[in-house]
């Protein structure tokens, strides 16, 4: 147990300044009537909801004997800091909180205001998401598109009850102050890794060794399910017929189709996965060369990889088993940047039809926030 | 009353039309159309109903108008009101409101929007048309429409392999149900020398039992039975239900889980006023009836895909339902029906959760299972439940492979001399018979059979060519000649204007057809009909005025051809028994002919690479 919640705090970098109450939010997908409301659930989680793994990750941080090893360890956590597993349904766009029973007075207090925040950010969030929905109107009031996001999770008829990885791109492994401020149009995955406790290299291997296969995995399985989605997806997910409870196929007759449907991937753009580390190139090769599984994945470019310098803010391209410094395309100062999210998101363009050239439209540039 | 009912058909058929004006991305005003005909409808189903019972529960009898008469023919459209119809309109009504409103949100963004729509209008048109009719010539119109309908829905996706063949298979047991209903008008014309309409069933039945010769009765009798079982997917041609579920799953739980599918239930209870007193037909329709559900059972007990299994338990229950109605539990057969239509939608809408259900299931009530050996009984029943009884091969290989190899003995008529010198002869036959001398004797002279069985053997090589697709077209039309001359040479005298009913609409037909395949022969040098060429997905409205023309040709209700094909049955007598099964076959085989052709050419995976192509078996 011990082991688990070390590797866990030092991969995500954090080892000091707790606060007093943590969330591990895990996240799964309720969705009625959707053969393959697996492919919204976690992929690491074999397609499952990780509300389990966030549960028993604060069950074991709050542990007194693991805190007491830990802090032998040199990771001590503050009595007063309180670990809460919570899980985050992304099609309804509902938290729910797990053993709030072990909260003391102070951290419970704190709690019920932290749901409050955590309601804001789920309207917000129902809205952003609103945007790609034709049936819904994105300019209601924040809890009418929150209701009416919520009921698509829970419709029977609704081939599309969330939009899941579709048109990811990113994966920005580093401190959170680095993408802090971008608007990145849902775009990115993010992962916490702090460099300037990873001197060696050493945390960094364990980071990057899911990166391949989680963030690419799911990246490819977009992407070719896009590319060609009549051969290598599943094609239109309307006439499918469930076939002895692990795959679809079309009608009686037809054979297994694998991929995903069309409706999941008409959003998505197939490019592949580009992931940026905040650290210096050379450790960063180091980390990606420790396994050769894991090295595969950037050598025969599935997914290209940038490194962040940290101290010359300079960006490294990997090409042909080396990372060479890369000249930016796009200066600073044409990045443009929004004053009132909400307003930005009302006025976001609609696709007129899912043709690949009109769905194409729909996406937005990357821009600042202020 | 009466005159109400002609709504029930009028306003999806007008929905039908005014969705065509709209284009497939103009979603929102082709949902409000189709809202404004589900609530029309279903107020319409009630009005009915309740006006029906106020009335004192008493059938309501309407002619609306006669479409065609001469001193031997009437053809008119007329309408009839019952306990039976009050059931099938209210059920219809509100499956077709759930499933409509079910499908704009499913059918959101979808290629085919706009077409899903037309076609379960034009389905709902149907459906009214049948449940509401008074006479077969009315029912057999809705039962033709009903069954385009049901074809274009299984060829939804029409750019894969699979939705076209087995469109093309639902296609082919449809044609033998509406040529022995086509049979039974004609015998029952002959039966009572006039056209009758349902309420005069029981009449006909005294008529029948009167008469010496128990043929006639038999013939019409089968001729009701075969047409129901084919649709209600009764034993043997169970095969084709769980294949026709290709469409959308909202398209296959409005058809085969629930309206379309007990139309055979409906037919046998309409015409059981005539086979009431006939214990032979209740035998027969009792043992089909438990074969199937027997049969059904095992299979769909043991299939792998959730939407077979519903199919198969489905027809158990309508196996069920034959069962009553030979019994004669009336009421017990329409609530069975209803509460098996409403059940099979639910459980086909919702086939796509079975995952979440049973796997959560799974996770949450674990048991490990129990190995023990299985019995010899139960292991056989398993196997012949997976392979379905072998009846798809068998039919297969007993029904269609031999007139597949008998029009395959006919591949030289592909040489052109032979196309141009049939369709000659053909013409200068057809001068011959209507300028016939008074004194010619048709019944001897083996004239009108021999001329019949080469229209047979016309429309045979064009359902089996594998070559040019114009030269099967071109028999087609040389085909439909020949039976006309046979009709000629069979009968003592015929009206002109019903000839020209006849041959209008074919030549229409067939002048319409032949531009659009020629349009495709100058895009592509080859459109042989050995392999699909997906023709649709660049040509789309060539592909669109084919599907007319196909259906023109086979005598579709939207030529005058129609009403001539029922007028030509009526010149050939009733002891002509060779005679008829070959006009039977022939109809049969033009409508198979006419639509592989459609099918080959317009459907399928398109033969060029630069589109995404589905593999073969998917």
């Amino acid at each position: 147990m011990t082991a688990r919640a070390e590797a866990f705090l030092r991969g995500i970098g954090l080892i000091k300044d707790f606060a007093p109450l943590v969330y591990i939010v895990a996240h799964g997908s309720s969705s009625a009537n959707n053969p393959h409301h697996g492919a919204h659930d976690c992929g690491a989680c074999s397609g499952r909801p990780g509300a389990t793994n966030a549960r028993v990750q604060a069950f074991i941080l709050n542990h007194e004997k693991v805190r007491n090893i830990l802090a032998e360890r040199g990771i001590s956590i503050p009595e007063s800091t309180q670990f809460v597993g919570c899980m985050h349904d992304t099609a309804a766009d509902v938290m729910d909180y797990y053993d709030e029973d072990v909260l003391d007075e102070t951290n419970g207090q704190a709690h019920l205001l932290n749901i409050q925040r955590f309601e804001t950010a789920l309207n917000l969030n129902a809205k952003e998401r609103s945007r790609r929905f034709a049936s819904i109107n994105t300019k209601q009031e924040l809890e009418q598109v929150r209701k009416a996001i919520h009921n698509r999770s829970v419709s029977l008829f609704e081939p599309r009850p969330e939009l899941g990885h579709g048109t990811n791109t990113l994966a920005i492994i580093g401190r959170r102050q680095v993408s802090k401020g971008l608007f990145l149009d849902r775009r990115a995955f993010l992962n916490s890794y702090d460099y300037t406790t990873d001197p060696d290299g050493s945390i960094l291997s364990a980071v990057m060794r899911p990166i391949g296969l989680v963030c690419g995995g799911i990246n490819l399985e977009y992407y070719f399910s896009r590319v060609d989605n009549i051969k290598l997806g599943a094609g239109t997910k309307l006439p499918h017929n469930v076939m002895g409870l692990f795959g679809v196929a079309n009608s009686s007759d037809g054979d297994l189709r694998p991929g995903l449907p069309w409706q999941m991937i008409e959003v998505h753009d197939p490019v592949r996965l580009l992931v940026i580390v905040e650290q210096s190139p050379e450790i960063v090769l180091q980390a990606i060369q420790s396994a050769p599984a894991v090295f595969e994945w950037y050598q025969n470019e599935w997914v290209h990889i940038v490194a962040l310098h940290p101290a010359t803010q300079q960006f490294y391209y990997f090409r042909n088993g080396v990372f060479e410094p890369y000249q930016l395309l796009t200066a600073a100062s044409e990045i443009r940047t929004i004053h009132n999210m909400e307003e930005f998101i009302e006025g976001a363009r609609e696709m007129e039809t899912n043709h690949i050239v009109h769905a194409t439209e729909e996406n937005l540039p990357v821009y600042l926030l202020d | 009353m009466g005159q109400l009912l002609v709504l029930a058909v009028l306003v999806p058929l007008l929905a039908f039309f005014a969705t065509l004006l709209w284009q497939n991305k103009n979603e929102r005003p082709i949902a409000w159309i189709v809202r404004i005909a589900k609530v029309v409808n279903i107020g319409l189903a009630v009005l009915f109903a309740a006006w029906w019972i106020l009335d004192g529960l008493k059938p309501v009898d309407y002619q609306l108008l006669t479409l065609y008469k001469s001193d031997h023919f009437v053809f008119a459209l007329h309408f009839y009101y019952d306990e039976i119809t009050a059931v099938f309109s209210l059920t219809g009504a509100v499956l077709f409101f759930l499933v409509a409103t079910f499908s704009k949100y499913y059918m959101h963004r979808d290629q085919g929007f706009k077409r899903f729509f037309n076609t379960i209008l034009l389905f709902s048109t149907a459906y009214n048309l049948i449940i509401l009719s008074g006479n077969f010539e009315t029912l057999f119109i809705g039962w033709e429409i009903k069954g385009i309908c049901s074809f274009l829905l299984i060829a939804f996706y029409r750019d894969r392999y699979l939705p076209a063949k087995n469109a093309f298979k639902a296609v082919s047991n449809y044609r033998i149900s509406d040529v022995s209903l086509m049979l039974a008008m004609w015998m029952m014309h002959h039966l009572m020398n006039q056209n009758i309409s349902f309420p005069q069933l029981g009449l006909a039945k005294l008529t029948a039992l009167a008469t010496t010769s128990p043929f006639m009765s038999v013939f019409i009798v089968c001729m009701m039975i075969l047409p129901a079982v084919v649709k209600s997917a009764q034993f043997p041609f169970t095969t084709w239900l769980p294949r026709a579920l290709e469409g959308p799953t909202s398209s296959s739980a409005i058809f085969y889980g629930s309206l379309s599918v007990h139309i055979g239930v409906f037919l046998l209870l309409r015409t059981h006023p005539f086979w009431e007193d006939m214990l032979w037909a209740k035998i027969l329709i009792i043992v089909i009836g438990a074969l199937t559900a027997i049969t059904a059972t095992v299979i769909a007990r043991v299939q792998p895909t959730v939407k077979t299994q519903i199919a198969y338990s489905s027809a158990a229950q309508i196996g069920l339902m034959f069962i009553e109605i030979a019994l004669g539990f009336h009421w017990l057969v329409l609530l069975h029906f209803a509460g098996n239509a409403f059940l099979r939608t639910y459980q086909l809408l919702v086939s796509p959760s079975v995952l979440n259900y049973l796997v959560h299931h799974q996770i949450f009530h674990y048991t490990a299972p129990v190995h023990k050996a299985v019995s010899r009984w139960k292991a056989t029943l398993y196997v012949l439940g997976i392979k379905e009884w072998n009846l798809d091969t068998i039919l297969y290989r007993y029904g269609w492979k031999p007139f597949k190899t008998m029009g395959a003995v006919f591949g030289f008529l592909q040489n052109k001399v032979f196309a141009n010198t049939l369709a000659i002869m053909g013409v200068f036959l057809l001068i011959a018979g209507y300028n016939k001398p008074d004194s010619f004797q048709s019944q001897v002279s083996g004239m009108p059979m021999l001329l019949m069985s080469v229209a047979l053997v016309l429309f045979l090589f064009s359902f089996s060519s594998r070559g040019r697709a114009i030269t099967a077209w071109w028999y087609l039309l040389t085909g439909h000649i020949f039976i006309l001359a046979a009709v000629l040479f069979n009968a003592p005298h015929i009206y002109f204007s019903e000839l020209f009913f006849y041959a209008s609409g074919v030549l229409i037909a067939f002048l319409l057809g032949y531009y659009c395949l020629l349009k495709i022969e100058r895009i592509d040098q080859d459109i042989s009909l050995s392999r699909f060429h997906g023709y649709v997905y660049e040509q789309e409205n060539t592909g669109f005025l084919f599907l007319l023309a196909a259906m023109g040709m086979l005598g579709f209700p939207i030529t005058a051809a129609f009403i001539g094909i029922d007028v030509l049955f009526t010149y050939i007598h009733s002891d002509q028994y060779v005679l008829i099964a070959m006009l039977g076959l022939s109809l049969f085989f033009v409508e198979l002919a006419a639509f592989r052709i459609l099918l080959r050419i317009f459907f399928g995976p398109h033969k060029k690479l630069y589109h995404p192509v589905a593999f073969r078996s998917t």
